[in-house]
């Protein structure tokens, strides 16, 4: 059997596949009776494989955990199967027999991240909580849920909001962006205002009172009240009916969106850039901050790939000898580090103002990609897919007439701090740097799509 | 045939065939209590259909065919899109090999448990996650400490190992795909 239909087989009974991803391999199966039966076969497996551990016949490892709920759905699905032999038999004039219910473990989500969030009574919102069906309120700060099937909703307080079940939010106050992949295209978010839908998406959504709610896209399509929009196009939804054309104005969300990102902060002048119109990944002209954006949420490597970084240190230059290694078969998310003053990418001036900045994400750089070479040679699988870099010259690499000076001065400075996750940058405006390819462990499902 | 002595034939063959047909509707219909509620939609079908059923073809046959209508229409409701040939197609044709895999279904079963007897500890548990509390990726990666990617990759390799398994077991001299 092909690889990829394999995986694709293992994805669907993990339940990671979109409706889409179904259909194409429903499609598959139709083709021939060999499809089908390679498809059946790997059902009834996975089939089998659940009796054989309910049965208590493949010896289970595991120490049971304290205060978990390890009744599993299989059981209650064993017992709506019995219900229906049941209704056989009593249909036939033979007892029915009864039994309670198992419960189901109902959390389809997980508070991710909790950025100085705090509940109306000033209680700390703790991350790590896995939730269900609920109404959450927090006073202010951001919290980021991460749903089962691969969206994640970053919410920044105050805010209140209901949910309602895995793929159904009610919206009632705040602001929030969300992430949306394939597996979890028709997440719907409600407000009193307008009926969300997305269509496989990133957008942000802000309801203040006042009767609207605003709706921005940054990626893909969303479906409000009925209505198609794009991405770079943002309407306003009145609860007296009617969706109307609005500003596309991204800055209300500058807080929330990298949390979605996997960003969790951004201090002094690093920025991180909300996609839309203006943006254009690669040659975003900004000389006003470092920005950054993220350019792929997930990319397997499938070659070793070497680095120019991966440890936790002081830097001071970009060494040009061989690099670490970062394994095949990771997975990766990555960032681009945009430090280039418009206009200034030829001057080295000893008494430029400094460029500061630091950001902290949510999971573990494993790699800093900062020289010419090798930024070009990733840009093709790590780059924004609609990232345009150009022919300038980028990365770390300060010309070497200026090499000894900086270095003896200590002009510029990369930290990438011992949590592996926050990076600090201090360097001397109008260096040749230019730009630095962050490689974050990425924690975004299978199904992301980059 | 009185109606008892024909329940009591209904009741026994559908005892029989019962595990089949719900392993084919869960192949489908992938939320457990959906499948729990179209099972027993197939086991109230059966019971008002039995009269017209043809008792020298193999009840299976027969319970898997009202399953695949079933689903179909399950399909038909649960959809956020037409359901085309291709997927009415597919739901014939896998219940088509659902049924001709059912003589070899206990000896796969029984491979299947020594092979998975054979996966170590701390992939078994994580089968058993996905297998017996029915945890989806993504929770089962909080519980371990791992991404959901991860553990994605992961269920998959441990599926692609077991099936190389209860090949070279079922086919001892033929080599695995």
């Amino acid at each position: 059997m092909n690889v990829e239909i394999e995986k694709q087989i293992s994805a669907y009974l993990s339940g990671l596949c979109s409706e889409e991803e179904v259909r194409i391999l429903l499609a598959w199966s139709a083709e021939t009776e060999e499809n089908a039966t390679a498809f059946a076969r790997a059902c009834l497996r996975h089939e089998l494989t659940g009796e054989l551990f309910e049965e208590g016949r493949v010896a289970e490892v595991r120490p049971p955990e304290a205060g978990s709920n390890s009744t599993s759905q299989r059981h209650f699905f064993q017992w709506g199967a019995a219900i229906a032999a049941a209704l056989i038999l009593s249909l036939i004039g033979l007892a029915i027999w009864t039994q309670p219910q198992p419960e189901n473990d109902s959390s389809f989500a997980v508070i991710a991240q909790s950025v100085g969030a705090r509940l109306p009574d000033g209680t700390v919102v703790a991350s790590n909580r896995e939730v269900g069906v609920e109404t959450i309120e927090i006073a202010g700060g951001l919290i980021r849920l991460d749903f089962d099937h691969g969206a994640s909703m970053t919410v920044e307080g105050p805010a209140r909001f209901e949910l309602r079940d895995a793929m159904h939010v009610y919206f009632e106050e705040g602001v929030a962006t969300f992430h949306v992949p394939e597996s979890a295209k028709g997440f719907t978010v409600d407000t009193a205002d307008a009926e969300v839908i997305d269509l496989g998406t990133a957008f942000g959504l802000t309801k203040r009172g006042g009767g609207k709610t605003d709706v921005c896209v940054f990626e893909g399509e969303v479906e409000v009240e009925g209505e198609r929009i794009r991405a770079g196009e943002a309407v306003s939804a009145r609860k007296d009916g009617g969706v109307q054309e609005s500003f596309f104005e991204t800055e209300i969300y500058e807080k929330v969106w990298p949390v979605t990102s996997g960003v969790l902060q951004t201090t002094g002048m690093m920025r991180f850039v909300s996609p839309g119109p203006g943006f254009f990944p690669g040659r975003f002209e900004d000389n006003q901050h470092i920005t950054v954006f993220l350019e792929r949420r997930q990319v397997s490597i499938e070659n070793a790939l070497e680095v120019d970084l991966a440890d936790p240190g002081e830097y001071r230059r970009i060494r040009r000898e061989k690099g670490p290694r970062i394994p095949a078969g990771s997975e990766v998310a990555s960032y681009l580090l945009q430090l280039d003053p418009v206009g200034l990418l030829d001057k080295w001036d000893g008494d430029k103002p400094r460029v500061e900045g630091q950001i902290t994400f949510d999971q573990p750089i494993v790699g800093l990609i900062a020289s010419g070479r090798k930024l070009l040679a990733t840009d093709i699988f790590l780059g924004h897919p609609d990232g345009n870099y150009g022919e300038l010259p980028r990365g770390l690499e300060p010309p070497k007439e200026n090499l000894q000076q900086a270095e003896a001065e200590g002009k510029d400075v990369l930290i990438l701090a011992a949590d592996q996750r926050t990076l600090i940058l201090n360097f001397a405006a109008g260096s040749a740097l230019d730009q630095i390819r962050v490689l974050v462990a990425s924690d975004a499902l299978s199904t992301s799509r980059n | 045939m009185d109606d008892t002595e024909s329940f009591k034939i209904l009741t026994v063959e559908w005892t029989r065939a019962q595990p089949a047909v719900a392993r084919f509707v869960r192949s489908f219909v992938r939320n457990r209590a959906d499948a729990e509620d179209v099972l027993q939609e197939v086991a109230l079908a059966i019971v008002d259909r039995f009269e017209s059923y043809d008792a020298s073809r193999p009840f299976i046959a027969w319970a898997l065919g009202v399953a695949r209508n079933l689903v179909k229409s399950h399909f038909r409701k649960q959809l956020r899109r037409p359901i085309t040939a291709d997927d009415e197609s597919a739901v014939d044709r896998v219940a088509d090999a659902f049924e001709a895999l059912q003589p070899e279904v206990e000896e796969m079963k029984e491979a299947l448990a020594e092979c998975i007897r054979r996966v170590p500890d701390e992939e078994r548990r994580m089968l058993a996650m996905q297998y017996e509390e029915d945890l989806k990726p993504a929770v089962i990666a909080r519980k371990i400490g791992k991404t959901a990617n991860h553990v994605a990759v992961m269920l998959h390799r441990l599926r692609l190992g077991l099936r190389q398994c209860v090949e070279r077991k079922m086919n001892p001299h033929q080599n695995p795909s």
